[in-house]
C-alpha cells in the first residue's frame, strides 16, 4: 500500500472514528466464544491493523503476487471512492470455525475484534464471496445479483479470484449512495459445543384437536348417520322379499264374489279385520308393521263407517282389501305388499301384470291374480243407481286408487276419511 | 584500524537496512505452498494444530496430541490442518508433500479437524503397525469423533499389538453424535405425530358422536311426534265417524 493510500486511509478513519464508539448491541458477540477459540479472530484483526488485505497461510496460493498487487490497487482505489476502509480476508472457513462456518458471522466478529469500520469482504475455501458493509455510504446488495459471488469453474475455484475480487470492488465503487448503516446478525451460531443438538419435535395439539372437533367430527357424525339410515332401509329391503316373489305364497280368494251383497261384506269384513288385529300384538319387530297398522286404522274406519248402508259396498270392500293388505305386509314382513288383483280386489294380491280396456277407456297394464291372469275373468260390480256397475266406472277414491293397483292406497284413504 | 573496521561493518549494516525492510515485506507477501507452510510449522513443533477449527477441537488438543504420540518411541511429526482447500489436497496427498519439504525421517500424521480421516505413513524404521491402526483407528470410532480423539486411538492401537486384528474384526462404526441426535429427533417426531392423530381422533369423535346423537335424536321425537299426531287424528275421525253413525241410526230409527 502506498503512501497516499495510507494518508487518505488514515484521513477516512478519522472521518469515521466517531463511529465506532456508536457500534450497536446487535453486532457483539451473542454466544460466549470460549478464550482458545479467539485466537483466528484476534490473529486476523491483528493482521488486518496492519494490511487490509489479509490473505490466511493455509490459502497462500489463492492469490499470486501479481493478483495480491491487483487486489490491493483495487482496495485502494474503492476505499478512496467510499471514504471508508475496505478489508479483503481470504480465510478457509469450515463448520468447526468459531463462527461455525458462517462467513457472516466471521466477519461481524473480526469487524468487533478489529473495532473499525469499513467495508468488509471474505472469500473462503469454496471461493464464494461474502461482504459486509459497517456504515459504509453504499448500497452494496445488487453486487449479489452480478454473478461474480461465486467461482465461474467450479473446478478450478481459485482460479479467477484476482479477477473477481477486482471486479466486485469495482461494483463497490460504483454503487449507489446509501446512508450508512451497521448490518444486522439475524441469527447466532450454535453455542460451543452444542452444535449438533437437535431440539426434540413437540406435538402441536391444538389445531389438529380443533380440526377434529369442528370440521372432521360433524362430518364423520353426519356421515355416519347417513350411512345408518342407509343401512337400516337396505336391511328392511333385505328382509322384505319383492312383492312379486311372496305374492304365490300368499292366500288367495279366487271364489270372492263378483257381486258381493252387503251382508257378505259385513261378515267377511269383520272377519278381516279380527284377523289382523290379533296379528298386530305380535309384530313389534316387523318391518310391515307401520303399513299394516295403517292398514288397519283405516279398514276400521271404514268398515265403522260404512254400516249396513248398500250405498257404501265399495267402502266395505276397500276395508276387506286393506286388512288383506294389513296382513301380506305382516307375513311379507314388508311395507310394499303387492295391490291386489284389479278384476276383483275381493280375489286377494294380483300376481302379475295384464294388459286391459276398461270401459272405452285407453288400454292399461293392470295387475291381477293368477286366476284372472289368463283368462277374461268377470270384474266385481257394486250395485249403482241404474242396476250393478264395475267398481272402476264408480267414481270416487276407489276409482282413483284402483284400490293400489297405482300405488299404496292408504295416504289416498286417509285423505278420504279426514285422517291425514 | 579496529576503529576503521567498525565504520565498515556499520556502514555496510546501515546500507542494508533500507532494503532489508522492503525484502521483508515481499517475503511476509509471497505466496508459501501449502506443504512448504506445514513444514516450517512442524519444524518450529513437531505437533502443529490449526486455529480454524476450535469447535472440533479441544483446547487442549496440541497437549494431548503431544502426549498420545510421545509413546510411540519414534519421532512424531503431526499436523491437525483443514483439508480441501485451494489445491483440494486430502490429508494422503499432504504426508508425503510435508515429508519432502521437511526432509526428516519419522511418522507423518495429517489430521483434518472435523473427521477421523487422516493420514499416517512411517518414513525410516518401520516398526509401527502403522496402516494397520490407521484403518482400525478410522473404523472404530463415529465419523465426527475428531482429529485428536482419532490420533490417540491410534497410538493405543499401534502400541496395542493387535493393530491387525482390530482392523480386521472392526465392527459397524459406532453413530455420530448428529446420527443419534437425528435418531432422536425422528423418535420424537414419530410420538409427535402419533399425538397429533391421537388428539385430532379425540377431537373428531367427541363432536362426531355428539352430532350423531344429536341427530338419532331429532329423528326419534320427530317420528314420536308424527306418531302421536297420528294417532290423535285418527281418534279424531273415529269420534267423529261414531257421532255420524249415531246420528244415520236416529234418522233411520225417526223414519220407522
Amino acid at each position: 500500500m502506498n503512501t497516499i493510500a495510507r494518508v487518505l486511509v488514515v484521513a477516512a478513519l478519522a472521518l469515521v472514528a466517531p463511529l465506532p464508539a456508536a457500534v450497536p448491541a446487535a453486532a457483539k458477540e451473542p454466544i460466549p466464544v470460549p478464550s482458545y477459540a479467539q485466537h483466528r479472530l484476534e490473529r486476523v484483526a491483528a493482521a488486518l491493523a496492519e494490511d487490509p488485505l489479509f490473505v490466511d497461510p493455509d490459502m497462500s496460493t489463492a492469490l499470486d503476487e501479481p493478483g495480491r498487487a491487483r487486489v490491493r490497487a483495487a482496495m485502494d482505489s474503492t476505499a478512496r471512492a467510499i471514504g471508508t476502509p475496505v478489508y479483503v480476508v481470504i480465510i478457509p472457513n469450515k463448520s468447526g470455525s468459531e463462527s461455525d462456518g458462517r462467513d457472516n458471522v466471521f466477519l461481524h466478529w473480526l469487524h468487533d475484534r478489529l473495532g473499525r469500520d469499513g467495508l468488509y469482504l471474505m472469500a473462503s475455501s469454496s471461493a464464494w464471496f461474502e461482504d459486509e458493509a459497517f456504515n459504509v455510504p453504499r448500497r452494496l446488495t445488487y453486487i449479489d445479483d452480478e454473478g461474480i459471488q461465486q467461482p465461474a469453474d467450479s473446478e478450478r475455484r481459485f482460479a479467477d479470484l484476482a479477477d473477481r475480487l477486482v471486479a466486485w470492488l469495482g461494483l463497490a465503487r460504483t454503487a449507489p449512495s446509501a446512508s450508512p448503516r451497521i448490518p444486522e446478525l439475524y441469527s447466532s451460531p450454535d453455542p460451543f459445543g452444542a452444535e449438533h443438538r437437535l431440539r426434540p419435535v413437540e406435538p402441536e395439539t391444538k389445531a389438529p384437536f380443533l380440526t377434529g372437533l369442528l370440521l372432521a367430527g360433524p362430518f364423520a357424525g353426519a356421515t355416519l348417520y347417513g350411512l345408518g339410515l342407509g343401512a337400516a332401509a337396505y336391511r328392511r329391503r333385505r328382509r322384505s322379499p319383492r312383492p312379486a316373489a311372496v305374492s304365490a305364497a300368499v292366500e288367495t280368494h279366487s271364489g270372492a264374489p263378483t257381486e258381493p251383497t252387503v251382508k257378505w261384506l259385513r261378515r267377511t269384513g269383520r272377519r278381516e279385520l279380527d284377523r289382523l288385529r290379533e296379528l298386530l300384538p305380535d309384530a313389534a319387530e316387523n318391518p310391515g308393521r307401520a303399513y299394516a297398522v295403517s292398514a288397519y286404522d283405516v279398514a276400521q274406519i271404514l268398515y265403522d263407517d260404512a254400516g249396513e248402508d248398500p250405498g257404501r259396498a265399495l267402502d266395505l270392500t276397500g276395508a276387506i282389501v286393506l286388512a288383506r293388505l294389513g296382513r301380506a305386509a305382516l307375513a311379507g314382513k314388508t311395507a310394499h305388499p303387492a295391490p291386489p288383483c284389479f278384476v276383483n280386489p275381493l280375489h286377494g294380491p294380483s300376481a302379475q301384470q295384464r294388459k286391459m280396456q276398461l270401459g272405452g277407456t285407453r288400454a292399461r297394464r293392470r295387475p291381477v291374480c293368477s286366476s284372472c291372469a289368463g283368462r277374461k275373468a268377470p270384474v266385481l260390480k257394486v250395485p249403482g243407481p241404474d242396476g250393478p256397475l264395475p267398481h272402476y266406472a264408480v267414481p270416487g277414491v276407489w276409482k282413483d286408487t284402483g284400490f293400489g293397483a297405482d300405488g299404496d292406497p292408504i295416504p289416498r284413504i286417509q285423505e278420504y276419511l279426514g285422517v291425514e | 584500524m579496529r576503529r576503521g573496521w567498525f565504520v565498515l561493518i556499520m556502514g555496510a549494516v546501515l546500507a542494508c537496512l533500507p532494503a532489508a525492510a522492503p525484502a521483508a515485506a515481499v517475503e511476509r507477501a509471497k505466496p508459501v505452498g501449502r506443504a512448504d507452510r506445514l513444514a516450517a510449522e512442524l519444524r518450529r513443533d513437531p505437533v502443529y494444530v490449526t486455529d480454524h477449527a476450535p469447535r472440533a477441537l479441544p483446547a487442549d488438543a496440541a497437549d494431548r496430541i503431544r502426549k498420545a504420540v510421545a509413546r510411540l518411541g519414534t519421532p512424531v511429526y503431526v499436523a491437525v490442518t483443514p483439508t480441501s482447500l485451494v489445491e483440494r489436497y486430502t490429508a494422503q496427498d499432504l504426508v508425503p508433500l510435508v515429508h519432502d519439504s521437511l526432509n526428516r525421517p519419522g511418522l507423518y500424521i495429517v489430521a483434518d479437524p472435523t473427521s477421523t480421516a487422516f493420514s499416517a505413513v512411517q518414513y525410516g524404521g518401520t516398526t509401527l503397525p502403522v496402516k494397520d491402526a490407521m484403518y482400525a483407528a478410522t473404523s472404530e470410532l463415529p465419523s465426527d469423533a475428531g482429529a485428536v480423539a482419532t490420533i490417540e486411538r491410534f497410538a493405543d492401537i499401534a502400541l496395542s499389538g493387535h493393530a491387525a486384528e482390530r482392523r480386521e474384526n472392526a465392527g459397524p462404526r459406532p453413530k455420530s453424535k448428529i446420527r443419534i441426535e437425528l435418531d432422536a429427533r425422528d423418535r420424537s417426531e414419530r410420538e409427535a405425530r402419533r399425538r397429533e392423530w391421537g388428539v385430532f381422533a379425540a377431537g373428531t369423535a367427541l363432536s362426531g358422536a355428539a352430532v350423531l346423537l344429536l341427530l338419532v335424536g331429532l329423528r326419534r321425537r320427530a317420528a314420536t311426534r308424527a306418531e302421536r299426531a297420528r294417532t290423535a287424528r285418527l281418534e279424531k275421525a273415529r269420534t267423529k265417524n261414531a257421532q255420524a253413525r249415531k246420528a244415520r241410526a236416529e234418522k233411520r230409527g225417526k223414519r220407522r
